[in-house]
């Protein structure tokens, strides 16, 4: 029995793991490069899914590239809903569907990677049908230093696909 | 009625698992959040929301004299068989011994930890003849016969320093010695005797932890007793970490 122990702590000690690396987010092939920032130790990657009459489910991962602990906060990020064509459209903001206020103020661990999934509200919807989201996540992570990481935008796909396409959504000042 | 118990009991046994897995595991409505009844926002990936202890197992040796233990013993068969000696009728300055040494903690602050702390070593000892006051006489054996046995509760603080941590700890706790010989009764029968020595262990131990990923350490330990500062021991610990670095890399 301690043999078996000890042959597993030495594994554990001896193992390859590093722990996350950089750009890693995008091995599981959901997450589309165009789709990614960095902002300061953290990489973070969206992908948005439409699946039917149901509300919009943007899904996040994000890894911590640093040994240290980051603060990781979701609530700063802003989305944007647009109709119309880019450039000339309509705007309104969306929201998380939180009902148990889950979404708060973290520290993602260093060298750790996660990713969440989370409904989008669009209390707007009399505005028309949203034909592209952006997210801006400038301020996502507090600690990163001068941080001007452009707005992660998806467009309505041409086809019924479910899964919108990152795009390059001229956003309106 | 023996029907009845029997499914009562069946039940009560079915009803066990039933709880623990809709305390710890998902009811799938769908992995969204918000959307099911567990996988709590943040858990697996923040420093909020995870907890913070070590697993580790090593080797260790140690050295300790006999002197000035009070042994008391019996025989492992039938009859008025118990004994006692002074550690220093075995003629022994000091004993070796060597063995595995088994470890968990976890942090209550970032820096300070609790844990508990299980070693056992076992060594040769070559004692000379001991006449008991019972009337016995106590002789070698050979082989392993030597044990040291430790049990404590730990306390400690770690120092990020990077790559490595440098952990200043105590054990507070029983450390437990004991040896086998033959014994001989007054009547000439020979028999197996064990002897022990249990005493209270107050142990500062420092360490230095060498990481070898985000969540495994190697480190080389050394400490003494505070009560008995001849008695030492030093050991190599492997160490699984449930959080990288243990939440802190570096001061």
């Amino acid at each position: 029995m301690h043999a078996r122990w000890l042959l597993l702590l030495l594994l554990a000690a001896c193992g390859p793991s590093r722990g996350y690396q950089a750009r890693s987010i995008l091995h599981e092939g959901d997450i589309d490069a165009r789709a990614m920032r960095t902002l300061g130790c953290v990489d973070v990657g969206f992908g948005l899914r439409f699946v039917g009459n149901e509300a919009p489910m943007l899904r996040t991962r994000f890894g911590n590239r640093c040994p240290e602990p980051v603060v990781f906060d979701l609530t700063r990020v802003r989305i944007v809903g647009h109709s119309g064509h880019s450039g000339t459209d309509k705007t309104r903001a969306l929201a998380f569907d939180d009902p148990r206020a889950e979404v708060v103020t973290l520290h993602l661990d260093g060298v750790t990677e996660g990713m969440e999934k989370l409904r989008l509200v669009d209390d707007g919807k009399a505005g028309g049908a949203l034909d592209a989201i952006c997210i801006h996540v400038d301020e996502l992570v507090p600690e990163a230093p001068d941080t001007h990481a452009g707005p992660v935008c998806f467009a309505r796909p041409a086809t019924a696909s479910p899964e919108w396409q990152v795009s390059e959504w001229k956003v309106s000042k | 009625m023996k029907r009845l118990l029997a499914a009562l009991g069946v039940a009560f046994v079915l009803a066990i698992p039933a709880t623990a897995s809709a305390h710890d595991e998902c009811v799938e409505v769908s992995d969204v959040v918000g959307e099911r009844k567990c996988g709590r926002y943040g858990s697996g990936w923040s420093a909020e929301r995870g907890f913070r202890f070590v697993l580790g197992g090593g080797l260790w040796t140690s050295s300790v004299s006999p002197i000035g233990r009070d042994f008391s013993g019996k025989t492992t068969e039938k009859g008025p068989s118990e004994y006692t000696y002074a550690g220093s009728q075995l003629g022994l300055d000091r004993v070796q011994s060597f063995g595995f040494d088994m470890r968990m903690h976890g942090f209550v602050t970032p820096a300070l930890y609790l844990g508990l702390d299980w070693s056992m070593g076992l060594g040769v000892a070559k004692p000379n003849e001991v006449k008991t006051s019972e009337g016995w006489t106590l002789t070698q054996r050979t082989g392993l016969r030597w044990m040291h046995v430790k049990v404590a509760p730990v306390i400690g603080v770690r120092i990020p320093l990077g790559r490595i941590s440098l952990r200043l700890e105590t054990l507070v706790g029983l450390e437990i010695i004991g040896l086998s010989q033959y014994a001989v009764d007054p009547s000439g029968s020979m028999k197996h005797g064990n002897a022990s020595h249990v005493s209270f262990l107050l142990e500062p131990r420092a360490a230095v932890d060498l990481w070898t990923g985000p969540w495994s350490t190697i480190t080389v330990w050394g400490s003494t007793n505070a009560l008995r500062t001849s008695d030492g021991s030093v050991g190599l610990l492997f160490s699984f970490h449930a959080t990288p670095y243990d939440g802190k890399f570096s001061l």
